[in-house]
């Protein structure tokens, strides 16, 4: 069965091609959401909205690119936007600290990321290693473009494809990103 | 010792810098890659590329230990069994106004007890300028009275205080003559 075909049955709703397609690139798409993210628990949440936007997306792919490359698209915005989401939601948490130090102050039934799971979460990537703050400390650009090369295993040409870039520009991004964390772990390694 | 671009005599055909970058490569993208044996001369040599590595692979590792190989068989039937409420969550997480209303209570008591001491404190300000302005002035008429009352205990009208003054005025008057 070819990918448009499969996307083709998922988007009429076949359980069983579903059920496929959810087997064949869950691995694919978690990895990449975890390479960004560094957490377990939000990569799976994170790869569960991937899938949820490709299902109801489905009937949009033409094919034209092959569904792993729609995925990696996907879930690298899905990533990124999380992870500035998180940015935001840490804000919020530290005003609601200021506000309402006491523990009292997390029965709050309306906003549910504020309970212990949450904390942990982000205690997790607050005390993040070298390596995950030197990846989150490169550019952007550069930074996908590195984790999809060196730890997805993608080849230029198919960072290219999914960054819709040039292959001189993922190049030279990819070799900025590795001088930039050549120097970042040198500084913190000696 | 690193040597960043040069190549030394220990290390002939690759130098700290490549090496480094290199070792990145390799470890960023886990065991695919074939085994280099000039990267191998290199670090077998040169102890700060062997203690760089050596912490880099540790560091990734320990970073990265969550990564899957196999899929969950579940994944589907979670998928569409948590669909609902996903979405009820990621709605309710989607408005920018949440976080807004669940503080504005709390915003808008800071802001008056702000207000409220800015104002408690200028009221004070204001009292305390009129008590020493009304002070001040009683402390005028207080040192009058007491000029007063500490002439009339002088009792400077008394006809002894008088002769006195006489006899004196009239010793002055007859020094100037003389």
């Amino acid at each position: 069965m070819s990918d448009a075909e499969l996307m083709r049955k998922v988007a009429d709703g076949d359980p069983e091609s579903g059920r496929r397609f959810a087997g064949q690139f869950q691995v694919l798409v978690y990895n990449v959401c975890y390479s960004f993210i560094h957490n377990r628990h939000d990569a799976e949440d994170v790869t569960q909205e991937v899938f949820l936007e490709a299902f109801r997306n489905a009937g949009r792919f033409r094919g034209d690119a092959k569904i792993s490359t729609w995925l990696y698209r996907i879930a690298v915005n899905r990533s990124l936007n999380f992870i500035r989401n998180n940015r935001k939601r840490r804000f919020w948490q530290e005003l609601s600290a200021v506000f309402d130090p006491g523990p009292s102050g997390s029965n709050s039934q309306e906003f549910e990321m504020s309970d212990d799971a949450t904390d942990g979460r982000l205690k997790n990537l607050e005390q993040k290693s070298v390596i995950g703050k030197a990846l989150d400390s490169l550019p952007e650009n550069q930074r996908i473009a590195f984790t999809l090369n060196k730890m997805e295993d993608l080849s230029y040409a198919e960072v290219a494809e999914v960054m819709q870039l040039s292959l001189s520009a993922v190049e030279s991004l990819i070799h900025r990103a590795r001088l930039g964390l050549q120097k970042r772990l040198k500084n913190y390694y000696f | 010792m690193q040597s960043d671009g040069v190549k030394t005599e220990n290390k002939p055909t690759m130098n700290c810098a490549e090496a480094e970058r290199l070792m990145i490569d390799r470890v960023f993208s886990g065991s695919v890659l074939q085994p280099d044996d000039e990267l191998n001369a290199h670090t077998a040599d040169c102890a700060a590329c062997r203690s760089f590595h050596q912490k880099l692979s540790a560091d990734f590792n320990a970073s990265f230990p969550d990564r899957k190989q196999v899929p969950d068989p579940d994944f589907y039937d979670r998928l569409f069994a948590g669909k609902k409420s996903g979405e009820r969550r990621s709605g309710r997480k989607s408005n920018g106004l949440v976080p807004l209303v669940r503080f504005a209570p709390r915003l808008s008591a800071a802001a008056a007890a702000v207000l409220l001491g800015i104002w408690l404190g200028g009221r004070l300000f204001t009292s305390f300028i009129s008590i020493n302005t009304a002070s001040g002035v009683s402390e005028e008429t207080l040192r009058s009275e007491y000029m007063q009352s500490y002439a009339a205990d002088l009792n400077l009208s008394d006809a002894t205080d008088l002769a006195l003054e006489n006899y004196l005025n009239f010793n002055t008057e007859t020094d100037d003559t003389e």
